[in-house]
């Protein structure tokens, strides 16, 4: 079920007239009917794999109580392992088998054996990277005391298995949500309103910017070979606002929709076409990952306080695993790769923790120096993305140097929709940026409900609706 | 609680009341003939009103780019149109004339291209069907029942019970931006013919490695669609019911395509067999045009070049066998 189909539109409204009205704000009730809608929402998806979310629940419960109950150090460490390596084993052989399978018969070609090796060539199940390393990040807060292991099973699988975040995240955690979910709910006007605004402009940003801009990004990267400089130029940087309408957008739906039902999700993007350098820009972007990734393994590993060299080795570790992460390809990688070199300049001159406050916070407009580092770091951002983007690095190679020897053409009318929806969404999101709910920068409240309804009539004039495109991080 | 749902009925009963405003000036306005859209070949196959010609050809892309009209018209001597259509079906192609000839316009003879490719258009094309071109007939029945076949059953629920949500899934076509540019450029004025282009000969393209057309993945597998075939037929009746003597014909395609699908000749087969009972003159593709490269821009579409001599040899067939008269002198190239 995906959020901008039909079948959502009627689900959504069905399990929040339940949540706020069947259960008599009975907090058992509503954790199991959000337990209940989160299954049916990813059982729409495909069924089979409901098992194996499930057995990652059970498996992740029961080791967060072992864990916890275990009086020696020794045994609390086996059953964090055992939890570890059973996660891990499942995102490995769903996720990675076929990739380092094909890799290593590759290498071994290049020396001169040849072997043909087994691939499994098996469906990977939405949401495995997600749903796995929220209950990574669970077993590891009991593990180091942040937090109490959950008791109650119904509680935990809502918080695994919540269908706004169980696809595409947020990756949330424990210490967040689980509170959250123990918590008796009243009806909360402003809170469901700010959501009804999220989920207004999540919807603008996917249907009308990311999914305008797949139209010509996908026509662009399947014959690139044919496009004009021009156009590969575009085909980058759309892609750059593709995958962040897309990914932004679905997390606006999500974090809106969580509050349609009392619960606040962790923030996961703050404004990042706007970010002003590299390390600035992945403390906007894709928050929930670079933080998870920050506190389990980067500060682990000694984070900033070892020397600068280790400090580069740790960059380096967390930026590959995070291009890992995404997925089993060298392009993943690379993007990774990438962006530890962007970063490391500014950990050598430790100038990593400025621009700490949103760009212009005290003015309306940027400065001509403030305009510059923007595209400057849009970018080199959007280059790192073409990797990510192609289908292998080689392709990515050739699409870059095919950008000087192509002519100059460009499809006016191709672009004029994606090209009308991104202006429309860094206007109102320049003005928005100080807050973390949109349109909220609108101060004339009769301004404010045009703009709302001025966005909804953009949804359905400007949206693409033939063959509606799933959410780009659902492969992931 | 209550604040909160009365806001929201306040929203989406303004929004819908837009909308649905909008919706019904569409139904509207793209419902007039001369905002219809003419900047497809469809669009301006259908468009066509009270005209008179000898022949039609008939078909997908490779109809469309079989033959040079202008010299196909000089060499059989007579007036044509061809209203064959770039990833058209059998079902696309029964709508078009079915809407040609309902517009008044008369044929005597319809060339219709029969292959394997059209008996599975949703694989061998980039788009099977192109709903948001017979949209404004939404409520002929025959486009309806056409249509349905290709929206999934909640799209043909909302099209049926909030009709103008047809003009907001395909907005792109009827969007108020169009609205405007088909009013600025003054109802778009007939500037351009797309059956008729200028003379021209492209010089053969020196292809000496055929692999360069295909991709890898193969063989690949024809599944005849039984919609697709319905239609084919239902063009066969129509052409009957309207006294329109059809001849079918096989536009080439390079030979190795033989080796392109894991069935191309067993596909092949069934189009035969299935078109035997018609008993209508088929001409099929020359294996001398077939097997030169140097003919085709394509596996499946010839170029300029290939254009003209398979024209030379469909207008020669023509003369011995429809017209059953001498064949035309050989035009030197």
């Amino acid at each position: 079920m995906l959020f901008n189909s039909f079948s959502f539109l009627l689900f959504l409204p069905i399990v929040f007239l339940l949540y706020w009205f069947v259960t008599n704000n009975n907090l058992k009730k509503q954790n199991l009917l959000l337990l209940t809608a989160s299954y049916f929402f990813y059982a729409c998806w495909d069924y089979r794999f409901l098992g194996l979310l499930i057995f990652s629940t059970l498996l992740d419960y029961l080791s967060g109580i072992k864990i916890e109950n275990c009086l020696q150090k020794k045994s609390k460490k086996a059953w964090l392992l055992i939890s570890i390596c059973i996660n891990l084993g499942f995102l490995g052989v769903f996720k990675y088998y076929d990739f380092f399978a094909s890799s290593f018969a590759q290498a071994f070609s290049a020396i001169g054996l040849t072997t043909s090796p087994l691939l499994l060539n098996i469906i990977l199940p939405v949401g495995i990277s997600f749903y796995t390393f929220h209950g990574l990040s669970y077993v590891l807060d009991i593990y180091y005391k942040r937090i109490d292991s959950e008791k109650n099973l119904i509680d935990y699988a809502v918080f695994v298995s919540f269908f706004p975040l169980l696809v595409a995240g947020p990756i949330e955690r424990a210490t967040h949500l689980l509170p959250q979910l123990k918590k008796e709910k009243v009806f909360n006007y402003t809170l469901a309103v700010n959501g009804l605004r999220q989920i207004l402009w999540g919807f603008f940003k996917k249907v009308v910017v990311a999914d305008n801009c797949a139209i010509y990004v996908n026509a662009i990267f399947s014959d690139y070979h044919h496009a004009s400089s021009a156009q590969l130029i575009a085909g980058i940087f759309l892609f750059s606002f593709q995958i962040y309408g897309d990914f932004s957008g679905y997390s606006d739906i999500a974090l809106g929709t969580a509050k349609l039902f009392g619960i606040e999700l962790l923030r996961n993007f703050n404004y990042p076409c706007f970010s002003r350098s590299i390390a600035e820009f992945w403390r906007r972007w894709h928050i929930s990952l670079s933080s998870w990734f920050k506190d389990y393994v980067y500060i682990p590993l000694g984070g900033s306080r070892v020397s600068k060299l280790k400090q580069i080795r740790n960059t380096f570790i967390i930026f590959l695993l995070s291009g890992f992460w995404h997925g089993a390809n060298w392009t993943f990688i690379f993007w990774g790769f990438l962006h530890a070199v962007y970063i490391i300049p500014s950990v050598i001159f430790s100038s990593n923790r400025s621009d700490l406050d949103i760009v212009a916070k005290d003015s309306t407009f940027p400065t001509l120096n403030e305009i510059f580092r923007m595209g400057y770091t849009f970018t080199l951002v959007s280059l790192a993305l073409l990797f990510f983007r192609s289908d292998s690095l080689s392709a990515a190679f050739n699409y870059l140097s095919l950008i000087p020897k192509q002519g100059s053409k460009i499809d006016q009318l191709s672009m004029s929709y994606p090209f009308i929806s991104i202006c429309i969404m860094l206007f109102l999101e320049w003005f928005d940026r100080k807050s973390a709910i949109p349109f909220l920068s609108i101060q004339s409240l009769h301004f404010r409900r045009f703009a709302y309804l001025l966005i909804l009539l953009l949804i359905f004039f400007m949206g693409a609706f033939i063959n509606p495109r799933s959410f780009i991080y659902f492969q992931f | 609680m209550k604040n909160f749902f009365k806001k929201i009925l306040v929203y989406l009963f303004v929004s819908l009341l837009i909308l649905t405003l909008y919706g019904l000036f569409c139904e509207w306005f793209f419902g007039i003939q001369k905002y219809f859209p003419n900047d497809s070949k469809r669009a301006w196959s259908m468009k066509q009103q009270s005209q008179q010609y000898d022949y039609a050809v008939l078909g997908s892309s490779r109809a469309e780019e079989a033959f040079d009209m202008l010299l196909l018209d000089s060499l059989i001597q007579e007036k044509g149109i061809n209203i064959g259509c770039n990833g058209s079906g059998y079902v696309d192609n029964y709508l078009v004339l079915n809407k040609f000839l309902q517009n008044k316009n008369t044929i005597k003879t319809l060339f219709l291209q029969v292959d394997i490719y059209s008996l599975d258009p949703e694989h061998n094309f980039s788009n099977s069907f192109h709903v948001y071109n017979f949209l404004p007939f939404w409520h002929d029945t025959i486009f309806k029942s056409a249509i349905s076949h290709y929206l999934s059953s909640s799209d043909q629920m909302v099209f049926n019970y909030a009709p103008w949500m047809r003009f907001y899934v395909y907005n792109k076509y009827f969007s108020p931006i169009e609205v405007i540019r088909r009013l600025k450029q003054n109802s778009y004025p007939e500037k351009k013919r797309f059956d008729k282009p200028t003379w021209y000969f492209s010089t053969p393209e020196l292809k000496t490695d055929s692999s360069i057309f295909f991709k890898k993945g193969l063989p690949r597998e024809i599944k005849i669609q039984p919609f697709d075939v319905e239609y084919l037929k239902r063009i066969l009746r129509l052409a009957k019911a309207n006294n329109i003597q059809v001849v079918l014909f096989t536009s080439p395609d390079f030979i190795q395509q033989e080796k392109v699908f894991s069935n191309y000749f067993s596909t092949k087969n069934s189009l035969d067999s299935l078109l035997v009972p018609y008993s209508f003159i088929r001409f099929e593709a020359d294996e001398s045009l077939r097997n030169n490269i140097a003919l085709f821009k394509d596996p499946a579409h010839l170029n300029g070049y290939g254009k003209f001599l398979h024209t030379k040899s469909f207008a020669d067939k023509y003369w011995k066998f429809v017209k059953r008269r001498p064949s035309i002198p050989t035009l030197t190239y």
